[in-house]
């Protein structure tokens, strides 16, 4: 349509683009001629049957609904431990935890890089004693944990901390249940976290996934992610290939570490849900059966488990908007319909007034209310895969399966994911996507309501205010100060001969190649925290002790280091 | 020959956060502007951020953050400029800025305090205009 | 820092103060009002202690790693460093993103390191024209070395590699390797070539391919081929050594490169005001055979003759 006819005007009435969130261009209308080249039992199959494009239980959402979660992340221990009892006494029993954003990347908050970021995002969880107060009360077992840092030191080290409290506790591991996103892709492709380098990363978060699979069976290790690089610019099939491809690239190292994708089990992945309605559907369906796929036909699953995909949502931050807020509710409903459809597995769903500040309670149960009336009033969960043989669907899930298999065929064929990483291939072509899409805004090809199109004229109405107007308080100098004394005086409190001895055994591992999970348990107990562990292990790798090279190595550390390691 | 020189910009990041977005899309925008962009790249101090400013001798340095720390951040940014005498550098601001805290920000001199959303039409000819006042 | 005249900035350049260079150097890049006398200062000044190097190379080959990676080690020689990071102005808006200093971001606080971005604002008359100015002045200042990044594209490399004491080119391992090789040019202006991120596969390879490639030279004029791995500071003290040996070489043939050097500074400044005027005289003309005044052809030669051609 020429730009001239499009008027933007609430009168507006025409459809200003034909292709879908990711480009991919759709018909007016689909007809079975559109689903021609699929086999009901070899491409679609029923629910619970491999490929399990249609869900991976019989029953779907009879046998269980999906899990409901949030990421509890307030600035202080206390705050959040008391956010995580009102959610499990909601019935909420799939807490996700965020550390601020000093610790996630790796150093303490007495470190001079924390000071303008500390307990921002979440809280602080330098050591053992934050996660004891933070966790305070809370049951251990059979509450589902997830990890959602950035860091790839961040999942071995509150791992660590989570075994420690429950060895402390002689509670039993095999009833620790939750995962963590442990993705040294995402760590480095959106975030370009400092904590570790990527060789580095590379050989901590599978050293934490071998050791969690023997030690804590029901704990998920890694989760890869699809969510932040789509968020950052990957369109449906760059999101999904890329955990394809990081799957596959672990479960095959994991083998060369002796552990099957049978004793690995089920798959787990965090996908986005973004506003692209059948194109979001798709995409979960074409997911699990891929996975299915390349577990049985590349990785040797034996076990129908094995084969499953497990799929974990956030809803698109990034779709929420600022202008016109009380819009957020028409996005997150939508999006949450799309997961339901899509037969989704836990839904973290984006809160109206994230767009503003850190959400409200009042928001997240507007989120929770919402997944009720989904549930009970629009009764759409009762028939599992509603949307399963609908010619569009079914003709766009295959579309995507046929794009997301080229993109994987280019990925191998530039030596695999990792390598894609190193070689800047990945930041290209994602960045690449993301100045498409902000170009379409910029053209209006793409049109958000209410931010460029539909602008509302005059003043906003008191409800969108009130929305707006939420309180967010961002930790303020006093408390930043507070923070920094408390680290110190912990740091000295401590017994200065178990930390030293921990972290030594931390460093002989990261120089020998054993396992470093088990030491870091330890290093945990001993109240080693989260800077020095990956300090040390950077020291061990003879790269700086400091991520951002501004500190110097504690005294501690230079001993251990200055000794090589020996007696 | 002075109109002629482009502008210089420095957008920068301090502390941890991650939230990348937002400034790369203005790099983009700024770019597109005619103007010369540089940028500290992520996890960047006070110190840094006004002596690469000095470095590169920018006409403004550009702050973003989204973890709703602007104040603490641009107070340390401010100090730094007087420190180096250096108060006619421009300091603007963008990201989550919440609309209590801009009262105070605009005392420190820091200008635009662009909150969310803001269009970047705006931001593009709000920037030029502080380098050539019309 | 306001406006400042020629004379505060050569005395604030002669006591080493950073920030009169670098306002100094928007003076000559933009030929702002005072730009002259601070030439001429820098030139008459010289810079004989100073060992320019020039490093060009594909987009994304790692041109800053590896500059970041020989900083570490010169600086650990006690030597001060000056970059001169050039990235592309974009054609159709004038504007430039200037990428490199993130990747030397870990000298950022060190006093002995000054790294200046600039954009090639090719539509000005040529990468040459900017940097060179912004040398004379480094020079003055007097960094033990100055480092120059360019992506090599055509006539950069030769530009650069006139201005530099040597230039060395970096490759990437792999696909394009004959096209790269045969590229008209780059095998004349390569005092040294680098094979970067040889991490990677066919790292070796390539460097065959390269060395076999460079025996139609006469030996005396063969470049070395040095493996790198920049981000992992592997091979640098090669590259290093290899820079020491090759400028001991030049240092004997010095005279006649010095003397191509300046008739190459004289040319671009010349074509670099030719260019301007000849583009003001086209706009021009070009306004005139729009308006039906003239044809093209007689607008051609009104300009020859206006230029005494
Ligand atoms: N695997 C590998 N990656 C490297 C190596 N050297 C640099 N890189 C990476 O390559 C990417 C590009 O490096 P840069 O130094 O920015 O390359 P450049 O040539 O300066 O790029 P432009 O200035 O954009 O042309 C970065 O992600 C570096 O970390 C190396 O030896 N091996
Ligand atoms: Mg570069």
């Amino acid at each position: 349509m020429p730009k001239e006819n499009v008027s933007l005007d609430r009168k507006f009435g025409h459809i200003v683009r034909t292709a879908s969130q990711s480009h991919i261009e759709l018909k007016p209308v689909y007809n079975s001629g559109d689903m021609n080249h699929l086999s009901y039992d070899n491409d679609i199959g029923d629910p619970g049957i491999y490929p399990y494009t249609r869900g991976i239980y019989p029953e779907m959402f009879r046998d269980r609904l999906w899990l409901k979660s949030f990421i509890v992340s307030y600035s202080t221990p206390e705050e959040t431990n008391q956010a995580f009892r009102e959610y499990i006494a909601n019935g909420l029993t799939d807490l996700r935890i965020l550390a601020d954003l000093p610790t996630q990347c790796g150093i303490d908050p007495d470190h001079p890089a924390a000071w303008n970021s500390m307990m921002c995002g979440g809280v602080a969880t330098y050591g053992i004693p934050t996660y004891e107060r933070m966790l305070e009360g809370l049951p251990l077992e059979n509450v589902v944990y997830e990890f959602a840092h950035m860091g790839i030191s961040n999942f071995i080290y509150n791992y660590s901390m989570l075994v420690s409290i429950m060895e402390n506790k002689g509670l039993d591991l095999n009833k620790l249940h939750g995962n963590g996103i442990n993705d040294p892709i995402r760590a480095k492709l959106v975030y370009e976290c400092p904590d570790f380098p990527t060789d580095i990363a590379r050989r901590v978060y599978m050293d934490h996934i071998e050791y969690a699979v023997k030690k804590t069976p029901r704990w998920k290790p890694c989760v890869p992610n699809g969510v932040d690089p789509q968020q950052r610019g990957m369109d449906v099939p760059k999101e999904l290939g890329g955990c394809l491809a990081l799957a596959t690239a672990m479960i095959q190292e994991l083998k060369g570490r002796g552990i099957t994708i049978d004793e690995y089990g089920p798959m787990v992945f965090a996908l986005d849900a973004e506003s692209d309605f059948f194109e979001t559907i798709a995409k979960f369906r074409a997911a699990r059966k891929m996975w299915a796929v390349i577990a049985k036909e590349k990785l040797g699953a034996t076990h129908p488990k094995s084969m499953q995909l497990k799929i974990g949502i956030r809803t698109s931050g990034l779709s929420l908007q600022w202008q016109k807020p009380l819009n957020n509710a028409a996005r997150v409903t939508l999006q949450i319909l799309s997961c339901v459809l899509g037969g989704v597995n836990s839904i973290d769903a984006s809160s109206i007034d994230e767009a503003i500040g850190l959400p409200s309670l009042e928001a997240r149960v507007f989120n929770l209310d919402t997944q009720h009336i989904i549930t009970h009033e629009a009764n759409v969960p009762l028939v599992a895969d509603p949307l399963g043989g609908s010619y569009f669907v079914e003709a766009l899930t295959s579309r995507i399966e046929k794009e997301t298999n080229q993109y994987l065929n280019e990925i191998e064929a530039r030596g695999g994911i990792f390598e894609c990483l190193e070689s800047g291939y990945l930041h290209e072509v994602m960045e690449a996507n993301r100045l498409k899409i902000q170009r379409e805004k910029e053209e209006k090809k793409r049109l958000i309501v209410g931010v460029n199109a539909f602008q509302a004229e005059g003043e906003e109405g008191p409800v969108n205010k009130a929305i707006r107007d939420v309180a967010y308080r961002s930790p303020t100098i006093k408390d930043r100060e507070n923070m920094v004394s408390e680290v110190i005086g912990f740091k000295a409190g401590r017994d200065r001969n178990a930390v030293k001895r921990t972290l030594k055994n931390i460093y002989m591992a990261a120089k020998s190649g054993e396992n470093l999970n088990p030491p870091m348990i330890d290093a945990a107990k001993a109240g080693a925290t989260i800077g020095e562990v990956v300090g040390i292990i950077r020291t061990g790798y003879g790269i700086p002790y400091d991520p951002f090279n501004q500190i110097q190595m504690p005294e501690m550390v230079k001993q251990i280091a200055g000794q090589g390691g020996n007696k | 020959m002075n109109e002629n020189k482009p502008i210089r910009v420095l957008i920068a990041k301090i502390g941890c956060d991650i939230h990348e977005r937002g400034p790369i899309t203005l790099m983009t925008a700024f770019r597109d502007a005619g103007m010369e962009v540089i940028y500290t790249g992520r996890y960047a101090t006070p110190e840094r951020v006004v002596q690469t400013a000095m470095d590169e001798d920018v006409d403004i340095i550009a702050l973003s953050d989204h973890t709703g720390s602007m104040p603490i951040i641009a107070e340390s940014v401010m100090a730094e400029l007087k420190k180096n005498d250096e108060m006619d550098i421009h300091v603007m601001a963008g990201g989550l800025i919440l609309p209590s805290d801009i009262p105070a920000l605009e005392n420190m001199g820091v200008k635009g305090n662009y909150g969310p959303g803001t269009p970047l039409e705006t931001i593009i000819k709000y920037t030029k205009s502080l380098v050539h006042p019309v | 820092m306001g406006w400042t005249s020629p004379e505060k900035l050569i005395e604030l350049i002669e006591s080493g103060n950073r920030r009169g260079l670098s306002r100094a150097i928007s003076v000559v890049e933009n030929q702002l009002e005072g730009h002259e006398p601070l030439l001429n200062y820098a030139f008459n000044k010289g810079g004989g202690a100073s060992l320019t190097l020039g490093i060009t190379g594909p987009p994304g080959v790692g041109k800053s790693t590896l500059a970041s990676a020989l900083i570490k080690k010169y600086r650990a020689l006690k030597k001060t460093v000056g970059v001169i990071a050039v990235d592309p102005t974009s054609p159709y808006t004038g504007g430039a993103f200037l990428g490199d200093r993130v990747r030397m971001a870990e000298h950022g606080g060190d006093s002995g390191v000054y790294i200046r971005s600039i954009a090639s604002r090719k539509s000005l008359g040529g990468l040459s024209e900017g940097t060179k100015r912004i040398l004379y002045l480094y020079k003055a200042f007097g960094f033990d070395m100055i480092i120059i990044e360019t992506v090599g594209v055509g006539q950069d490399e030769i530009d650069i590699s006139i201005m530099a004491d040597l230039t060395a080119v970096l490759l990437a391992p792999g696909a394009g390797d004959e096209l790269q090789m045969s590229k008209a040019g780059i095998m004349e202006v390569a005092d040294l070539f680098i094979i970067n991120k040889s991490d990677r596969p066919e790292a070796e390879k390539t460097g065959h391919l390269l060395k076999s490639t460079l025996l139609t030279l006469a030996k005396e004029y063969q470049p070395p081929v040095i493996n790198t791995i920049a981000d992992q500071h592997v091979g640098i003290d090669a590259v290093i050594d290899a820079i020491q040996s090759i400028h001991r070489k030049r240092r004997e043939n010095g005279i006649e490169r010095y003397r191509q050097r300046i008739r190459e500074e004289i040319r671009s400044a010349v074509a670099f005001r030719l260019n301007q005027e000849i583009r003001n005289a086209v706009d021009v003309m070009t306004d005139r055979v729009l308006s039906g005044d003239i044809t093209p052809i007689h607008a051609a030669s009104e300009i020859c003759r206006k230029f005494k051609l």
